[in-house]
């Protein structure tokens, strides 16, 4: 049997046979058509415009807020490859502190993961105004926080004599007199001595001619054979 | 049921139902029989009618998984945080005055972390210095709200030459009320609350209007300038602290509790009660900040801060 003929007797079976059922037809067919492209048209408005999304479901938007990006990432992320530096903050007085407080946002670098180095993902050595944020002297913080003014205190770079990561080991004496009219040297080497080598001496400053007649520059008596130097 | 009784006890005879239509406008189904017949088809039809629907039914299903038209949002964070619960969480914040040292960090971390505008008039979070001098009064100063740290002495007009009595740091940020000013007061529900607590805007309805930035008694919300830097990648709506909504949701701490170097902000679930929240909470009673505001904030405050005048 030919298709057209199917067609055709298909079409004898169901076509209306009455005006009534005409009419009928004609209306489910044009009220069916009438409903589906006004979905179609919201749907597409929707998809295109989407301050048309009518939903009230919450959980749209709070998604978005959930889907953006880090900057920072964690400091348990950071342990699991720099468990050496970690274990170095946690022995001291910067225990607690996050990586990121100093190193900056360090999300690519996290991602990067073992492929990280120096040359595709550098991470910041803090400058000495990291150092300076915390510890400038200034009122407000709490008593016993370990405040230096800037002004009164050796400083070329903070790390030449501290190390960030264990903190207290090359922690010079606190200061006890102003450095006006006194030559450098005596800000670390002050009144209650300094004793701990620091591989990291900087080379004695011109300006110290008046340590340098007797103590070679980074080098010099253990023992004080003059009274300590104090100010005033 | 053959009889009714009435009220005095008498029965009643059932009447016949009527074989008449008692409605004019039923017609008869043999009138009928026309019109079904008009329209009505055989069996095979019919069947042949339902496979072709089935079958435009699973063609269109198969349409739409290929051109996701009326999917949600295909960039929805479903993929990233599929393990996120909010129903089970209630998160909570703990600032600790006695422990701040005003360096700022907090604040430089959670605009690097959210893109907030450079200028320090928007912000997010930002830091306080409050001085009380020996007469008693009260000073606060933020010079760009802290981002920067603090200069030796009070910025505040008046405070600069006072013998200081106490002086202390107090961060703030939204306070995520339980009875949150900001919600009630949005004329488009464009601001809510989610299930764990957060109260976060929605930047496709938000029409801009700044209610909810003079509604806050706190201070906590701005309006995004135009520029290139803007949380929610809208300029113009409003904008606050979401307890970083992006890193709760993955399991880690907000980008200001990361980066305090001395723990002065606290982060974590009230919900589970063996969590160090629950019990810090529950041993230290951290308080409200202006509890007489009545709007049951979730961030809670302790040190110096909490017994200000």
């Amino acid at each position: 049997m030919k298709t057209s003929s199917r067609l055709r007797r298909f079409w004898d079976s169901v076509r209306p046979r009455t005006r009534r059922g005409t009419f009928l037809a004609a209306f489910v067919i044009a009220g069916g058509a009438v409903v589906l492209s006004g979905v179609l048209f919201a749907g597409a408005a929707m998809a295109w415009n989407p301050y048309l999304d009518f939903s009230l479901n919450r959980d749209t938007n709070a998604k978005q807020w959930a889907a953006l990006e880090l900057s920072f990432t964690s400091s348990a992320t950071c342990r699991e490859c720099h468990e050496t530096e970690h274990a170095r903050l946690t022995s001291a007085t910067h225990d607690g502190i996050g990586c990121q407080s100093c190193h900056g946002a360090l999300i690519e670098h996290a991602e990067a993961g073992a492929k990280a180095d120096a040359a595709t993902v550098a991470v910041a050595v803090p400058t000495n105004e990291v150092c300076i944020r915390c510890h400038t002297a200034a009122k407000g913080r709490p008593a016993g926080f370990r405040q230096i003014v800037p002004s009164q205190h050796y400083v070329s770079s903070c790390l030449e004599c501290h190390d960030p990561h264990t903190g207290i080991a090359n922690r010079p004496p606190v200061v006890l007199h102003p450095l006006v009219d006194l030559p450098p040297c005596l800000t670390c080497h002050g009144p209650e001595g300094f004793k701990a080598r620091n591989q990291r001496h900087p080379e004695g400053s011109k300006d110290d001619a008046k340590c340098i007649e007797c103590h070679a520059a980074g080098r010099g008596p253990a023992e004080r054979d003059h009274d300590p130097a104090v100010s005033e | 049921m053959s009889t009714q009784q009435t009220p005095d006890g008498t029965s009643v005879e059932p009447q016949p139902v009527a074989a008449a239509p008692a409605d004019a406008n039923l017609v008869p189904l043999v009138e009928l029989a026309p019109a079904i017949s008009a329209v009505s088809v055989s069996r095979r039809a019919f069947l042949g009618f339902g496979l072709a629907i089935t079958g435009g039914l699973v063609g269109a299903a198969a349409l739409g998984t290929l051109f996701p038209v009326f999917a949600e949002d295909a960039s929805a964070a479903a993929p990233i945080v599929p393990t996120y619960d909010p129903s089970t969480k209630q998160w909570a914040f703990v600032v600790d005055t006695a422990a701040c040292i005003g360096c700022g960090l907090c604040v430089a971390a959670c605009k690097e972390e959210n893109h907030v505008p450079e200028e320090p008039e928007y912000t997010r979070t930002w830091v306080e210095r409050h001085t009380v001098t020996t007469d008693g009064e009260l000073y606060v100063d933020s010079p760009d709200g802290g981002i920067n740290g603090f200069p030796p002495e009070s910025t505040a007009p008046g405070a600069a030459g006072k013998p200081v009595e106490d002086a202390y740091f107090m961060p703030r940020l939204c306070m995520q009320c339980v009875n949150s000013p900001c919600t009630a007061v949005c004329p488009v529900g464009a601001t809510y609350k989610t299930e764990d607590g957060v109260i976060l805007v929605d930047a496709r309805r938000c029409i801009g209007c700044g209610y909810c930035v003079v509604a806050c008694p706190y201070g906590a919300r701005y309006l995004v300038p135009a520029g290139e830097l803007s949380p929610s990648d809208t300029p113009g709506v409003a904008d606050k602290c979401t307890w970083c909504y992006h890193r709760i949701s993955r399991g880690q701490q907000p980008a200001c509790v990361e980066v305090c170097p001395v723990g002065a902000r606290k982060f974590g679930d009230a919900a589970d009660p063996t969590s160090e929240m629950a019990v810090l909470i529950a041993e230290q009673q951290p308080q409200p900040y202006r509890p007489e505001y009545g709007t049951e904030p979730r961030v809670l405050y302790l040190g110096p801060v909490t017994t200000e005048a």
